[in-house]
């Protein structure tokens, strides 16, 4: 479990974050993308207004740990991630390896981007961040 | 947070809790390692062979679309006050709002916890400011994690309804 706050998290790891988001945004098809605590507070975000990310991230917090109770009702293991489609695009939501899944990836992107791309752009996001968590903050998943 | 929602609905639940706890990084607001992000659910057996459904909420405001969906297939409200918070009133005003459709009907409970160690505001205080606001709701003091208070407290929220029902009947 990761022990910082949100604020402590933007202090430390707010510009890497940023930095991976913008490169993950820099692809065709991805419209947003953020960084939340599992307990719904934006950490880093790119490409919608600061309002709608406060938003998002609480509802991605409550999406997150319902798709964590349906995984241990139906003995799936761990919770890796959940997607959401609609008919203008689609919606993943991530948990960043290393974190305990304390801090999660969002990412939404168009319906012409395929799953395939998206999901393996998400999981090279995610892979990133973690890698350049500090020893400190890594925690078992 | 913290006023014991999930304690609430393990006291009384038949069945395994569907708990959905995040660590929590809000340590300001409030000093514990986990709150409810989705929802807690709990079931009552009932005579007759019903079932009640319970659902607890976050309760920061944050999360506060999540009111207004399990509020949408809900029979009532059961309102918890922490009365160890800098102002339980202020609080208790917030989701008085939010529930105002349950409010209408007479179908909500107001269970205020941590009377024990927090005497203030008293019951009769809390009586006084829903009389303010020309509201007639029952209060009780309740310990979470005691059964039979919580089931107390859903008791009488059932007497409410069916008062409400035969009165609209």
């Amino acid at each position: 479990m990761i022990s910082k706050n949100a604020a402590q998290l933007r202090q430390d790891y707010g510009q890497m974050l940023s930095d991976e988001l913008e490169m993950l945004a820099a692809n065709a098809g991805i419209l947003a993308a953020q960084v939340c605590t599992s307990d719904g507070f934006e950490v880093a975000s790119t490409r919608r207004s600061a309002e709608s990310h406060r938003r998002l991230a609480a509802m991605v917090s409550s999406m997150q740990a319902l798709g964590a109770a349906v995984v241990e009702e139906t003995e799936l293991g761990s919770y890796r991630n959940l997607i959401i489609e609609g008919t203008q695009g689609k919606c993943i939501m991530m948990a960043i390896p290393g974190t305990g899944g304390d801090m999660l990836l969002t990412v939404v992107a168009d319906s012409k981007l395929l799953f395939g791309i998206f999901l393996v752009l998400c999981k090279n996001t995610c892979e990133a961040m973690s890698s350049r968590l500090s020893p400190v903050d890594a925690v078992k998943d | 947070m913290g006023a014991g929602k999930t304690t609430a609905i393990a006291a009384v639940s038949g069945i395994k809790m569907v708990k959905t706890e995040a660590a929590n990084t809000d340590r300001a607001l409030f000093n514990k390692a986990t709150t409810t992000v989705g929802f807690d659910y709990g079931e009552v057996s009932l005579d007759g062979g019903h079932v009640l459904r319970l659902y607890g909420t976050p309760g920061q405001q944050r999360f506060s679309f999540l009111w207004k969906i399990v509020a949408k297939g809900a029979i009532g409200v059961i309102i918890l006050v922490d009365n160890s918070r800098p102002d339980p009133f202020e609080d208790l005003a917030v989701y008085l709002d939010s529930f105002r459709q349950f409010v209408d009907i007479g179908g909500v409970v107001i269970a205020v916890g941590r009377t024990e160690s927090h005497q203030r505001p008293s019951i009769d205080d809390y009586y006084q400011y829903l009389a303010e606001r020309d509201l007639m709701l029952p209060v009780f003091a309740v310990d979470v994690r005691k059964s039979e208070d919580v089931l107390m407290v859903l008791d009488v929220l059932f007497n409410m309804l069916e008062v409400s029902d035969a009165e609209s009947v």
